[in-house]
């Protein structure tokens, strides 16, 4: 049957994909440390002035220290804390957002409400990411939230999209019209028949939204419109943009190569996931 | 003709919700401008002079009605910070923009839709897997990281040194590529792993078609087969996305670029008013920016129609 | 009740769909049936039958209320399904229970046989939990199914297991009255004799009412008691099953049955020449005139209206049609 891959399937060809399992176990790894900083039993001293003003690598500080000699290594490791809140937080609400907005726009296709949730992603998506951002930081003003604000307002419209054209197709499926036809309300309806097969998009959908946001926040946080206060990758790079005009390397790479390493864990996890779930393809 | 009209209709209507938010955001909600513009210690009397001036004791309506009228006969005010009249800003700024960003998405494109052809001509072969792999990579690093090591190797003495780490003083051809390479080859690189992940993809659809897999059965040169059929039926789909990523690469990029390499475009401007409050001048990059990309989103739309007439 | 007053009662109801141009601008009504009325009998079979796309389907969703008719009424036993309240409409819905055309399409994929098969038990409150299990059972035997599919998901099981599937389901919500749309086409040739067969002790154990709709008028001889046929979204004659058949009075039933008799043709593919008017832009008069062999001048002006037909038969029930020819 087009358009559904058994569970058992999508599993079958996950595990076969080793670059998929590889990208997996990167991701999980970055987990574990951000819940070990969020625990507080990593990375707690970021923001401690330990050493000197550029202090190179040594067992107490073992990426060295940067200009104002606070400890690099614990500062990037607090940044993978940071790095997978703005990505949960802003994954988590632009699929919420995108899944109810796409759901009841497409349910209620042709109607009033489809057509409201349907200019205002396109209203969204005609304004380019970095200038939105820019107007929704000077709107609230130096709030910490604007930059979470902005990437929501505009991530959720492509899961609003997608979820959309996939609940007019299952909408007049027959199991959708059989679960309508015993009078189940509409609601549980979509709950228990209809999301649950959206399921995948979902699950890909937010994982690309997880990568945008963590790529957004260091072009945002460079150009000063990202974390206020505080410490993430973006941040530590603005900083570098300094330090490495005088061969002060270290602040650079320990943002650079976490951050390459994680996206290119997602990216290699989210491909996994899409040629599993696609049914088009044969079992691997 | 209703094709048309129904486009024209949708435009007008994108255009309205464009403005609206942009409106909404940074002028209406937008934080009170009074004391931007006077100073401290304004007089009562002067504070409500420039509240009469800025609209505040108006209605919503007749406020967005004033600023849409003032937006599209291009009356954009002043900048807060230099005084310089906006319009004559952007002006000065867009050819710079220009100058800077074509060459680069150009030859991203190119480049991009060159190594896409290959990895789907070989498609599930080694070359194929590098080049997919090299570009999953390219995706993964982000757009700073490319800029900064790129500085670091072609702008500073620890590198090459070959060319200017900041500035824009253009003159003539050679001072213009002297400034231009690195931006263009940090556009390149950043580009460069979607472009090619979206060509193969189109190219590896195209090549899969039954009539295309009948002619190179049948001993086709590979020449002829990508430029007589492969290319010419992905066109619609490529000039789509290139007339769509033409706003949304230009903004991007220069934003990040050129304040980055201190050079005096459009994305400069665009920071410097975030970074200052400058009202009157980021309003008018937002809002015309997302003007001008709706008008090419209908214009990609009506060209798509005309080109391929089965398209509802 | 009754026994001679009908489980269900439609009347005159006409279903239309809003066929959209383009956003926010005019819409335009397409004609799916116009004017039905019909009566549906415990224990008896009403066959319905008629071209694809002449509304069929249309009618039945608008029974139970999956489209909502733009008029006439629906009522079943004693209370009006367009005016009842929730409580007697959930209990309306448990009693009229629905076979689609694809059964896979109609068991939800990511859900076992035994979530489906639960859910109407759950939804209208029937029995207690503990007793669930040996319900499910007790009816999956009545079907001819092991209880070993529960755990399965519809896509592991064969076609004719999911129209089993989807009977169960059916039954466990214990209607009085099954609408079932063309639920063998999807199946092939062997699996429908034995589902025929299934369908038929199922209907005469339980003492069902059902409204049977097929392209297949050899299968709703088998089943039927009386018969329906419709055009166009009309219902242009029905009656006893033997006198429908044997004496077919409206031109386009006849032409049907020439289709059939001829060796080879039991669809309905061979049709009279011509297409039947578009439900968009309905022609005037009857609207079989333009196909009509015995066609006169006034078919092309004026609607054509219920005739009763004088030769009644042994079950008594009524036969009607929707011809000019046979103005009184
Ligand atoms: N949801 C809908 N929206 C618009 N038009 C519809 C819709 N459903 C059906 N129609 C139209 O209504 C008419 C009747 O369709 P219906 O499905 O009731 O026919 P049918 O007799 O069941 O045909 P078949 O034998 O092919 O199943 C057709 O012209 C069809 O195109
Ligand atoms: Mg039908």
């Amino acid at each position: 049957m087009p358009g559904f891959e058994p569970t058992h399937r999508v599993w079958q060809k996950l595990r076969a994909n080793r670059a998929g399992l590889a990208g997996f176990a990167l991701v999980s790894l970055y987990g574990l440390i951000a819940l070990s900083v969020a625990l507080g039993w990593a990375g707690q001293e970021w923001s401690l002035v330990s050493g000197e003003r550029w202090e190179s690598a040594s067992s107490e500080h073992w990426f060295g220290t940067n200009q104002l000699g606070q400890d690099i290594f614990q500062r990037a490791i607090y940044s993978v804390r940071i790095a997978f809140e703005i990505g949960l937080l802003v994954a988590l609400t632009s699929t919420l957002l995108g899944s109810v907005c796409g759901a009841i726009s497409g349910w209620c296709a042709d109607t009033w409400a489809d057509d409201g949730v349907v200019f205002i992603t396109g209203v969204l998506d005609s304004i380019p990411f970095y200038l939105f951002a820019a107007a929704v930081a000077f709107a609230f003003q130096a709030s910490a939230w604007a930059m979470q604000i902005a990437m929501v307002a505009t991530f959720w419209t492509t899961t609003s999209r997608l979820v959309r054209a996939e609940v007019m197709r299952l909408k007049n499926r027959d199991f959708v019209q059989s679960a309508l036809a015993i009078g189940l309300p509409p609601h549980l309806v979509l709950l228990r028949h209809v999301l649950p097969n959206t399921g995948h998009i979902l699950l890909a959908q937010a994982a690309m939204v997880f990568v945008a946001a963590i790529k957004t926040e260091v072009i945002l946080s460079f150009l000063g419109l990202g974390v206020q206060d505080g410490v993430s990758w973006g941040l530590m790079l603005a900083e570098s943009t300094q330090e490495v005009l005088v061969s002060q390397f270290n602040n650079h790479l320990a943002a650079a190569i976490p951050l390459l390493l994680l996206l290119l864990g997602f990216n290699l996890m989210i491909d996994a996931l899409q040629d599993a779930l696609d049914p088009r393809q044969g079992s691997a | 003709m209703a094709f048309l009209l129904r486009k024209l209709a949708h435009g007008l209507l994108l255009i309205l919700g464009v403005t609206l938010v942009s409106f909404l955001l940074m002028v209406y909600f937008g934080p009170d401008q009074t004391y931007n513009l006077l100073g401290k210690n304004a007089t009562a009397a002067q504070i409500q002079e420039i509240h009469q001036q800025l609209g505040y004791d108006r209605a919503f309506t007749s406020r967005y009605i004033d600023y849409l009228h003032d937006l599209f006969t291009l009356q954009l005010g002043a900048s807060n910070s230099n005084g310089e009249k906006v319009i004559d800003l952007l002006w000065r700024s867009l050819p710079i923009t220009l100058a800077l960003m074509l060459p680069g998405f150009i030859i991203g494109n190119l480049l991009g839709a060159g190594l896409g052809m290959l990895a789907a001509w070989h498609r599930n072969r080694r070359l194929d897997r590098l080049i997919s792999g090299v570009s999953a990579t390219g995706m993964s690093i982000s757009f700073l990281i490319i800029v900064i090591v790129l500085q670091v190797l072609l702008c500073t003495p620890q590198g090459l040194n070959l060319f200017p780490a900041r500035g824009w003083q253009v003159t003539d051809l050679p001072s213009y590529l002297y400034y231009v390479t690195v931006p263009t080859l940090s556009l390149v690189f950043i580009t460069l792993g979607y472009n090619t992940r979206f060509f193969r993809a189109v190219f590896v659809e195209e090549l899969g078609r039954e009539h295309i897999r009948t002619v190179r059965a049948f001993g086709a040169s590979p020449a002829q087969i990508m430029g007589r059929h492969v290319l010419k039926n992905s066109l619609p789909a490529v000039l789509t996305r290139v007339l769509f990523s033409i706003p949304l690469v230009i903004v991007t990029g220069s934003l990040v670029l050129e304040t980055f390499f201190g050079i005096p475009g459009i994305g400069k401007v665009s920071f410097d008013a975030t970074t200052n409050g400058d009202q009157p001048v980021l309003q008018a990059v937002v809002a015309l920016t997302a003007v001008l990309f709706v008008v090419m989103q209908t214009l990609a739309d009506l060209a798509y129609r005309l080109a391929d007439p089965r398209v509802a | 009740m009754n026994p001679d007053s009908p489980l269900m009662r439609i009347r005159e109801l006409t279903v239309s769909y809003a066929v959209r141009r383009f956003p926010g601008f005019s819409q335009e009504r397409l004609q799916a049936v116009r004017g039905v009325s019909l009566d549906l009998h415990s224990g008896r079979v009403f066959g319905l039958v008629g071209e694809s796309g002449c509304g069929k389907t249309s009618l039945a969703r608008a029974i139970i209320r999956l489209v909502k008719p733009d008029s006439g009424s629906v009522h079943y036993r004693d209370f009006d399904l367009s005016h009842a309240d929730a409580s007697r409409l959930r209990q309306a819905r448990r009693e009229i229970q629905y076979l689609f055309q694809d059964p896979l399409a109609s068991l939800s994929p990511r859900r076992s046989i035994w979530q489906t098969l639960l859910e109407p038990l759950l939804h209208y409150r029937i029995g207690n939990p503990a007793g669930h299990r040996a319900r499910v059972e007790q009816v999956l035997e009545q079907v001819d199914l092991l209880a070993d599919i529960l755990p399965r998901y519809p896509h592991e099981l064969s076609g004719g297991q999911h129209q089993r599937v989807a009977l169960a389901r059916a039954l466990l919500a214990e209607p009085s009255l099954i609408i079932a749309d063309e639920p063998m086409s999807s199946l092939d040739v062997s699996v429908q004799a034995r589902m025929l067969t299934l369908l038929r002790t199922v209907q005469k154990e339980n003492g069902l009412a059902f409204l049977f709709i097929s392209h297949n008028l050899a299968v709703v001889q088998q089943l039927a008691t009386e018969v329906g046929v419709m055009y166009a979204g009309e219902l242009v004659e029905c009656g006893p099953v033997d006198a429908l058949l044997h004496n077919p009075a409206h031109p386009y039933t006849r032409t049907l049955l020439d289709a059939v008799c001829k060796p080879g043709n039991a669809e309905l593919s061979a049709l009279p020449a011509g297409t039947p008017p578009s439900a968009l832009h309905p022609i005037s008069g009857c609207p079989f005139h333009n196909r009509c062999p015995h066609v006169m001048e006034h078919c092309k002006i004026t609607h054509p209206h219920d005739n009763f037909l004088a030769t009644a038969t042994a079950t008594g029930g009524k036969h009607i049609v929707r011809c000019h020819l046979w103005n009184s």
